[in-house]
């Protein structure tokens, strides 16, 4: 476990949602083994796929976690940019 | 980091083109060339996998991108360390168990059915996904 402590805290009940994605990659991942193991290919293809979207999110959970000290979201500014054709009658 | 970064394409291309060379030429030649044009190969592909890594986790640490200024000419890397190490082999790790789970699809999509090949890709191939996935997880849990 090389994870900030922070961040591991995240998928430890600190952040529903980030337990909620260890959970269900935990579960997608001993059902792509159990897949594997009795050599079924089309299943394993599928929850494979699968598994590496929830993945992704949860390596978005850990990007975020990391910046966090440095950037979240919320301090983006929002600065609207009409163009000029939304000003023509 | 740009020099390496800008550096996968040529890699990428010189890694193709042995494996071309490999498989139309030096595949049925005896000797240890054909084995050491498909090592030069893995090593390269290897090494594409280390770089986008390296510059995976240099993104997530800001602190270290002031180094910039002093390093102008491209070169900034990051150092070696646990974190980065068990990262970089569970993707390698992960490429080769999806590699595995490829060679049984084609195995089972693209040769003859029933046919001895047919078996022994399906075979081979399930069994490098299973056993190479299993190793990922054990590698995932050091991250």
């Amino acid at each position: 476990m090389v994870l900030p402590r922070p961040t591991m805290l995240l998928f430890m009940g600190q952040s529903g949602g980030a337990t909620t994605l260890l959970i269900v990659t935990f579960v997608l991942t001993l059902a792509v083994l159990h897949a594997a193991f009795t050599r079924r290919v089309e299943i394993s293809t599928v929850l494979v796929v699968v598994l590496v979207y929830v993945m992704v999110l949860m390596r978005d959970v850990v990007r975020v976690g990391y910046l966090k000290e440095f950037f979240t979201l919320e301090a983006l500014k929002v600065a609207p940019q009409y163009s000029r054709l939304s000003c023509l009658p | 980091m740009a020099v390496y970064w800008l550096a996968v394409p040529f890699i990428v291309l010189g890694a193709y083109s042995l494996a071309y060379l490999y498989d139309f030429k030096l595949v049925t030649r005896p000797g240890l060339s054909g084995a050491a044009a498909i090592g030069l190969v893995v090593a390269a592909f290897f090494c594409v996998g280390f770089i986008l890594t390296n510059n995976m986790t240099l993104m997530l640490e800001p602190s270290r991108w002031p180094e910039y200024f002093n390093h102008r000419n491209g070169t900034v890397f990051n150092p070696w360390r646990a974190e980065i190490l068990m990262r970089y082999l569970h993707f390698m790790v992960s490429g080769l168990a999806v590699g595995g789970l490829f060679v049984a699809l084609v195995g089972k999509y693209r040769l003859k059915a029933g046919s001895e090949v047919q078996a022994l890709a399906i075979r081979a191939g399930m069994r490098t996904f299973a056993l190479v996935t299993l190793a990922g997880v054990v590698l995932g849990l050091g991250i």
